[in-house]
């Protein structure tokens, strides 16, 4: 499976969401989806699950537009916030719902998820808690075997252990029936090491695209007195600067180059952390 | 096939509870006027309307049914033109459903009413305007259209308030609202009048049903790239 | 958790280390059997390609091999290239910051050897 980003614009009437991105990935794979609030995040996974249309450009699966493709998506399931399921009908009803819609709806494992979630098959949608809409759509989403799998924050309402079996779930099905795995999170810091891919969007444009194995090289933290991380730093993209005790801190993208500098200390920074830089600067840049 | 299917069992289930609750009152309500009617019937005459709240019924749940149901189906991967034809067969299902619930309910009524020798009970219906021996097959013929038509009217409705917001949706009505009102200025209810009353009944569900095919294909071209996020 | 890893280092290598430490400390013994990519993956909540990755390395580099169907085993000779591979790292792993931190405290060469031997 292969999706591409074709100069993907998304404008709505009063701002722009999505502003030219392109890229390409290709499953199987779990890919960290990743940007803070209004980044686009949601905007993007919108129009690949087909449900509404770019402005510009288009995304294609294999080649093909997603838009109005049913074939293309009937491959692809996507657990959205909320919203996923009708609230009139019951939690087996809307699973016996999928099993119609997506081609490799495997029951016996839904059924056995059920289980794992302690939901009560009898219950009706509206009559359940957050965390139990959540605990059904990543059941959808798992049983659902589509070869494009993504989970917009999957987890609202759900505790840690309902979090960790999440991830137990991911782990084992990647491992026995391998997916291309879109996973959109706040919890960082959980979920960082279950991504093989990572791709950032920072307000509307796509920031970053990198392998988790080239991250820690890639994304850099220098530390010492000012003069040397200054002079250091220098002809480097940084995210984010700053100075405490006459020690500057300094975050940046290597791109590949080395830092050849000396009387500084070089350290990685964690995806989580970059996120939090990432929307200092945002606040940097609109007061100015 | 498997999706046509699917889409069926989503609606039947979505709206099961709503249509049992509506049939439940309307019968207890149909019940109660008929054991009123059969024992006062004496004093004061009853009719009873099964046809109408209907109506009224299917079209208030037409007008909604596209914010409810749309989305949750787009997500499941249907394209916007698998969406409005699987919607369409299943307000044909629908309304042929009804249509015989009603013409049953007649039966069943007239059936007691004679058996019970309840003389003047009067169920209102449009088919009275035509056939007052109210012949079975044209009262679900007639219900059946009229339903459709409500459907889609509903529907339309909601395209309307779906694609162009708020605004745009009681404008809409408001456009609506003019029409009478500009037909007495022009006077052009004196001819309609005269056609209506003098058309058969075969003309007027006819062009009936052609209206609502026009109004079905106006949805379907208004929804082809609609966003599942309502305007 | 006590065996959760950092982002120090890249996810795969953690898991090399942590492999290779077990070996070294005599947790693991030659021929005994290594847990699956997928034991791994599932133990520290990672992925499982991550995972494999870290073992291959290993298997690459005849620390460990893999017996088809079976599974993967502790190679015979796996300490010995692991100690000649570890003496090369620790001068540049744990002398030279020694060094560092001991020219910044102003600890003399002497100082430092008298420290070592102590220690």
């Amino acid at each position: 499976m292969i999706i591409e980003a074709r100069n993907v614009s998304k404008s709505y009437t009063h701002k722009q969401a999505l502003e030219n991105i392109n890229f390409t990935i290709e499953g199987p794979k779990i890919i960290g989806f990743l940007g803070h609030n209004g980044a686009g995040k949601t905007t993007f996974l919108n129009m690949l699950a087909g449900l509404f249309s770019a402005t510009e450009g288009e995304i294609c699966v294999n080649g093909e537009n997603v838009f109005n493709a049913p074939h293309v998506l009937s491959e692809i399931c996507f657990v959205a916030e909320s919203g996923n399921f009708q609230d009139e009908m019951t939690v087996a009803q809307s699973l016996k719902a999928n099993s119609f819609f997506y081609p490799k709806w495997d029951e016996d494992f839904a059924k056995e998820l059920l289980q794992v979630f302690a939901l009560n098959p009898k219950d009706k949608v509206k009559s359940l808690s957050k965390g139990m809409v959540s605990a059904l759509g990543i059941i959808t989403g798992f049983a659902s075997h589509a070869a494009i799998t993504i989970f917009d924050e999957p987890y609202i309402g759900l505790d840690a252990a309902g979090r960790n079996t999440f991830y137990d779930l991911l782990i084992e099905q990647q491992a026995e029936n391998p997916r291309l795995f879109l996973l959109s999170t706040h919890l960082i810091d959980e979920a960082s090491a279950l991504f093989e891919e990572i791709l950032i969007l920072h307000e509307g444009k796509l920031l970053l695209q990198k392998d988790a194995d080239e991250w820690p090289q890639h994304v850099v933290a220098v530390k010492g007195s000012p003069n040397h991380v200054e002079q250091a730093i220098e002809g480097f993209e940084v995210i984010y600067k700053q100075s405490f005790m006459h020690e500057m801190t300094a975050v940046l993208f290597t791109n590949g180059k080395e830092i050849e500098a000396e009387n500084i200390t070089i350290g990685s920074v964690s995806l989580q952390d970059m996120l939090v830089y990432l929307s200092k600067k945002k606040k940097v840049g609109s007061t100015r | 096939m498997n999706v046509l299917k699917g889409s069926f069992y989503v609606f039947f289930q979505s709206y099961k509870k709503q249509n049992i609750i509506f049939w439940c009152i309307l019968f207890s309500i149909v019940f109660l006027s008929f054991f009123l009617d059969s024992f006062f019937g004496k004093y004061i005459s009853f009719a009873i309307t099964i046809s109408i709240p209907v109506y009224i019924f299917y079209s208030t749940m037409a007008s909604k049914i596209l914010n409810r149901t749309m989305p949750y189906f787009l997500k499941l991967g249907l394209s916007r033109i698998q969406y409005v034809l699987h919607l369409g067969l299943f307000f044909l299902a629908w309304s042929i459903a009804g249509a015989f619930i009603i013409a049953c309910t007649h039966e069943i009524i007239t059936f007691f009413s004679e058996l019970l020798d309840v003389k003047d009970i009067i169920i209102i219906h449009p088919v009275l305007l035509f056939d007052t021996t109210q012949p079975f097959m044209l009262i679900v013929a007639l219900d059946f259209v009229l339903l459709l038509f409500c459907l889609i009217s509903g529907l339309l409705l909601n395209v309307v308030f779906y694609r162009l917001g708020t605004i745009g949706g009681y404008s809409f009505i408001g456009i609506l609202a003019l029409i009478p009102i500009v037909m007495v200025i022009f006077e052009w209810y004196t001819p309609l009048f005269e056609v209506l009353s003098k058309a058969s009944v075969f003309s007027i569900l006819s062009s009936l049903l052609l209206m609502t095919f026009l109004i079905y294909s106006v949805i379907t071209g208004a929804l082809r790239k609609a966003s599942a996020i309502p305007a | 958790m006590t065996h959760s890893l950092n982002n120090e280092k890249p996810i795969f290598q953690q898991i090399r280390e942590r492999i290779e430490d077990a070996i070294l400390d005599g947790h693991l013994q030659p021929e005994d059997r290594i847990p699956s990519t997928n034991e791994f993956a599932k133990e520290y909540q990672i992925n499982p390609a991550t995972a494999g990755k870290g073992v291959n390395e290993l298997v690459d580099k005849g620390v460990i091999y893999k017996q088809r169907g079976i599974g993967m085993f502790v190679s015979p000779q796996a300490r010995t290239i692991l100690t000649l591979e570890r003496k090369d790292s620790f001068f540049t792993q744990h002398i030279e910051p020694l060094k560092k931190e001991a020219t910044r405290l102003g600890i003399s060469d002497e100082e430092l050897q008298n420290m070592l031997q102590r220690g």
